[in-house]
C-alpha cells in the first residue's frame, strides 16, 4: 500500500512539473523491482530529490516570449496605438494646462493667446504644417476609433471582417481630417 | 504531460516504403515466395534523405525550421532557438508533421505535445510565425528561402520545449462552472428540451476546444493573466449563459462583476483573429458586458 502511495506522490510531483520522463521511469522502475519496505525507505529520499529537482526547475522555469514575437496585426497595433494618443492627448492637455499656470513664475513668460499665436505665426510654413498634424493625428485617430469602440460596445461590427472594415475606415477617416486640420 | 514519443504507427508511415525492406527475411519469403542474397543485402542499406528523394523523382526541397528550446533538467541554461532542416518532399504538409519528423529523425529530445493531428483535440496549440494556432491545422509554405520560427504560447511557463504549463488556464474554466446548473430541476421522466431557436444560440460556442490559442495572443491576458480570466474561459461562461436549460445566468455574471474577471477585456480582438476553430471570442465577451450593463 505504502509503495502505490510512494507511486503516486511519485506521478503527483512529475504532473506537478517537471522531472523528466526519464527520471519517472527510472523510479517507477525501482517501485516496481524492489520490495515494500525498502522501496518505502530509498523512495522517500528519491521523492525529496525528485521534488528538489521539480522545485527547481519550477522557479527557473521561463515565461515564453510574447510582445516581440507575436505576428504585427492590425488588431492589437490599433489597439496600443489607441493607449498610446489617449495617454499623449491627456498628457498634452494636463501639461498645457499646467504650463499655462506655472510660466509666467517659472520660465518669466505669459502663455496667453496672443503670444502664442505671434509666436507661431513667425514660424516657416512646413513646421506650422507638421506642427499642427503632430496634434490633430492623435486626436482624429483617438476620436474615430473612440467611435469604433462605441459601435462594438452595442456588439456590432464585431466579426472579423467588421474589425478589419472599421479599422480601415479609421485610419483613412482620422488621416483625411486631421490633414485638413492641420493645413486651415 | 512532458515528452511525447511518437507512436510506432507514426514512424512506419513516416518511413514509408522503406518498412518494406526492413521486414524479416522470413516473412517476405512466405508472402511473396523466393527472396534473392541480394534483396537480404539491400534490407541493411539506411537511404539518405538525397538517395529517397531521387527514388521518389523529387528534388529536395530544404526547409529551415527554428524552434524555441529549454531543457528543464539544465533549468540555468537560457532558452534557445535551433535550427532544424526538413525536406518537405519527404513530409507531410502539416507543422505538426514537421515536428514528429523532426522528433523521429533528427532530434528526439524536440518535446511538444499533440494526439489527434486533425484539430479538434487542441494539445498541438503553439505560436507559429507569430501568430497562435494549431500545428495539425497549419499548412507548411513550401519555400526554401523563408525560415519557420516556432514558439510555445506566448507568455506562459514553459514546462519544456514547446510545452506550457496550462494549470492555471484550466483553474480558471473550472472557476465559471462549466455545467448546466438548475434552481428548478428539469423533468426527470422526460428529456430537457430545447427548442431549434434556443439551440442555435450556442453555435459558434460549442466548438470550442480549449486550446488557449486566444487567450494566449490576448495583450491583457499577458499583463492580468492572474485575474482576467481570458476569451477562451469567458467564450466558455458565456456559453452557459445563453444556454436556454440553464438557470443561473445572473449568478454567473455576478461573479464576473469587478474590475479584473471581465472588464480586462479591451476588445483588442487578437482571439478572434487567432482562434484556429474560427470561432469568436470576442463578441461572446461583449454580449457578457452587454447582459452585465443591463443587471
Amino acid at each position: 500500500m505504502k509503495s502505490i502511495q510512494a507511486a503516486r506522490q511519485g506521478i503527483l510531483i512529475h504532473n506537478a512539473l517537471t522531472p523528466s520522463q526519464g527520471l519517472y521511469v527510472a523510479r517507477g522502475a525501482r517501485v516496481l523491482s524492489t520490495s515494500r519496505v525498502t522501496t518505502q525507505a530509498s523512495s522517500s529520499n528519491d521523492v525529496q530529490s525528485q521534488e528538489e529537482i521539480a522545485k527547481r526547475a519550477r522557479d527557473m522555469r521561463p515565461v515564453s516570449p510574447h510582445l516581440t514575437i507575436y505576428q504585427p496585426q492590425l488588431t492589437w497595433y490599433m489597439s496600443s496605438v489607441h493607449r498610446i494618443t489617449g495617454a499623449a492627448l491627456a498628457a498634452g492637455l494636463y501639461g498645457g494646462a499646467i504650463a499655462y499656470v506655472l510660466s509666467p513664475y517659472v520660465f518669466g513668460v505669459t502663455m496667453d493667446s496672443a503670444s502664442i499665436v505671434s509666436a507661431f505665426g513667425a514660424l516657416p510654413a512646413a513646421t506650422k504644417f507638421s506642427a499642427k498634424l503632430l496634434l490633430s493625428l492623435p486626436f482624429t485617430f483617438h476620436a474615430f476609433n473612440g467611435m469604433r469602440h462605441l459601435l462594438w460596445d452595442t456588439t456590432r461590427a464585431l466579426s472579423l471582417k467588421g474589425v478589419y472594415s472599421t479599422g480601415y475606415t479609421v485610419l483613412v477617416a482620422s488621416l483625411v481630417t486631421s490633414g485638413f486640420l492641420a493645413s486651415l | 504531460m512532458s515528452s511525447l514519443t511518437a507512436s510506432a504507427t507514426g514512424r512506419a508511415l513516416l518511413k514509408g516504403s522503406r518498412s518494406v525492406l526492413t521486414t524479416p527475411v522470413w516473412h517476405r519469403t512466405s508472402l511473396r515466395g523466393m527472396v534473392t542474397a541480394t534483396q537480404g543485402a539491400k534490407a541493411q542499406h539506411v537511404e539518405t534523405p538525397a538517395e529517397h528523394a531521387t527514388a521518389m523523382g523529387k528534388a529536395l526541397l530544404n526547409k529551415t525550421v527554428s524552434i524555441y528550446r529549454w531543457d528543464p533538467e539544465n533549468p540555468t541554461e537560457k532558452p534557445r532557438m535551433q535550427e532544424y532542416v526538413v525536406d518537405l518532399n519527404n513530409c507531410g504538409p502539416m507543422m505538426l508533421d514537421a515536428l514528429i519528423k523532426i522528433k523521429n529523425e533528427i532530434d528526439p529530445t524536440l518535446t511538444f505535445r499533440r494526439s489527434c493531428r486533425e484539430g479538434i483535440c487542441g494539445s498541438c496549440a503553439m505560436n507559429i510565425n507569430g501568430a497562435n494556432t494549431l500545428a495539425c491545422l497549419c499548412k507548411i509554405e513550401r519555400t526554401e528561402s523563408k525560415q519557420d520560427k516556432i514558439y510555445p504560447l506566448p507568455h506562459m511557463y514553459v514546462i519544456k520545449d514547446l510545452v506550457p504549463d496550462m494549470t492555471y488556464f484550466y483553474k480558471q474554466y473550472k472557476s465559471i462552472q462549466p455545467y448546466l446548473q438548475y434552481k428548478t430541476p428539469p423533468p426527470a421522466d422526460s428529456e430537457n428540451l430545447q427548442s431549434i431557436a434556443e439551440r442555435k444560440k450556442l453555435d459558434g460556442l460549442y466548438e470550442c476546444i480549449l486550446c488557449a490559442c486566444c487567450s494566449t495572443s490576448c495583450p491583457s491576458y499577458w499583463w492580468n493573466q492572474d485575474e482576467y480570466l481570458g476569451p477562451a474561459v469567458l467564450l466558455q461562461s458565456y456559453r452557459w449563459m445563453a444556454d436556454s436549460r440553464d438557470q443561473f445566468g445572473p449568478e454567473r455574471r455576478a461573479k464576473l462583476q469587478n474590475p479584473f474577471s471581465v472588464y480586462r477585456c479591451h476588445t483588442i480582438m487578437n482571439c478572434t483573429r487567432t482562434c484556429p476553430k474560427g470561432l469568436n471570442p470576442g463578441l461572446a465577451i461583449a454580449e457578457i458586458k452587454k447582459l452585465m450593463a443591463a443587471e
